[in-house]
């Protein structure tokens, strides 16, 4: 990969890294950071990464750095605020989309993870294997029983889906 | 296979029952059994009378046929919907059956789980993630000490940045751009140009935005204008020699022999 597509995998895809960062850590200044990190680990990898697969490269290495940080800092928060919220009927100017992001939040971190991959960047069940290290079946169970909690969620506070 | 034997009889028994030997093994059977004409009797056995006849059983097979939906499979094929993995027909049979158990619903529901990323939320300033060409190495004094050299220059000058530029030194120039005044680049910026840490992009940038903002700096006078006018005007109360300055200087003696 050269310095040019270096550059234009910063402009195209540091956005999508940092959105998917920071729903893991819900916290703006370490997801920079880690995006930095991610994309420092790329740059001196440039050599041996093939610009075709610059952004499935940076996802891995942004899944990576990600475990390291949720376990060395062990980024929890948010959940016990997530629960207080549990069986709270939300407010009914409360978007959806909202809502459904605080129910991201109950999920597990590998549950959290695959549906990110498979909602916000649209990969198939093999390429979200091929990032997490998973296999496809195994990627495919984590979405279907995220979706259900997240329907779950939805159901229990009664969200507005009309 | 072996010669036949009183070890091995059974196997050339067996092989004979089952019609398996050649014409050579049969003819050595039929010698072996003249010799050995007690061993005729295991020969003669019915093999019918061995085999086994698979038992008569019914097992209720509608329990194990899949047949349209089942309800204990209706979530996933309702996630399975909004994950877009369902052939026609089976996206047929779900829509049939949510509509008989009215389930639209839950399907809503799942429909409803789908994020959606907000794109107004980003990293923000990507510079700081790209990289950029540097000056080669060999650079690095070069242009350090050149840093060096424009700062003691910038600030001879400025010790004289009162004193009138005299009649006879200053001369208009061609209409040229004054490339680079001395405190374009901060003392911040040469003292990381001298450790390399400038990259040229940074510098001309740099060089260029200042130059667009500054705009006294920029002195643009026809030839043959009058000696001693615009350029000393223009620096009075500037306190700040320019690279033009330097070069009408320079070029005086030139000049003048010129406008002679």
């Amino acid at each position: 990969m050269t310095r040019e597509e270096y550059n234009k995998a910063v402009e195209t895809y540091a956005d999508n890294i940092y959105r998917f960062v920071v729903k893991h850590l819900k916290n703006a200044d370490v997801a920079k950071d880690v995006v930095q990190d991610t994309f420092a680990k790329v740059w001196e990898k440039k050599e041996t990464i093939d610009a075709k697969k610059v952004r499935s490269y940076l996802f891995t290495t942004a899944h990576h750095t990600l475990i390291d940080v949720v376990r060395k800092e062990k980024y929890k928060d948010g959940d016990e605020v997530i629960d207080q919220h549990y069986h709270q009927k939300p407010d009914s100017n409360v978007d959806l989309q909202e809502i459904l992001h605080e129910a991201l939040d109950t999920l597990p971190e590998i549950q959290k993870t695959v549906v990110l991959l498979r909602d916000y960047e649209g990969y198939s069940y093999e390429e979200i294997g091929e990032i997490t290290n998973l296999q496809e079946s195994q990627v495919k169970v984590y979405i279907f029983r995220a979706r259900k909690k997240l329907k779950k969620y939805l159901v229990s506070i009664e969200a507005i889906i009309d | 296979m072996e010669k036949i034997g009183l070890h091995n009889y059974e196997a050339f028994f067996l092989d004979h029952l089952e019609g398996n030997l050649s014409p050579q093994q049969e003819f050595e059977l039929m010698d072996f059994l003249d010799k050995h004409p007690e061993l005729k009797a295991e020969l003669d056995m019915d093999l019918d009378e061995l085999s086994l006849e698979a038992e008569t059983v019914s097992l209720d097979k509608s329990i194990l046929k899949k047949e349209g939906i089942q309800a204990e499979d209706a979530d996933e094929m309702m996630i399975a919907s909004v994950e877009g993995i369902l052939d026609t027909q089976e996206q047929a049979e779900l829509s049939a059956y949510v509509k008989s158990n009215d389930l639209q619903r839950d399907l809503k529901y799942y429909q409803s789980t789908v994020l959606k990323p907000n794109l107004s939320e980003g990293y923000g300033n990507k510079r700081k993630l790209k990289k950029r060409n540097r000056f080669a190495p060999i650079f690095f004094p070069i242009l350090g000490a050149a840093a060096i050299a424009v700062t003691i220059w910038s600030t001879t000058f400025n010790e004289d940045a009162g004193a009138t530029v005299s009649a006879d030194t200053a001369f208009a120039v061609e209409e040229t751009p004054v490339l680079l005044q001395p405190k374009v680049m901060s003392n911040h910026l040469f003292a990381r140009a001298f450790y390399g840490e400038v990259v040229f992009e940074e510098i001309i940038s740099n060089s260029i935005h200042e130059d667009l903002h500054s705009t006294s700096l920029y002195h643009s006078a026809p030839l043959n204008t009058s000696v001693g006018s615009s350029v000393s005007d223009q620096n009075k109360g500037n306190g700040v020699p320019t690279l033009q300055d330097d070069a009408s200087t320079i070029s005086g003696d030139k000049d003048r022999d010129h406008h002679k």
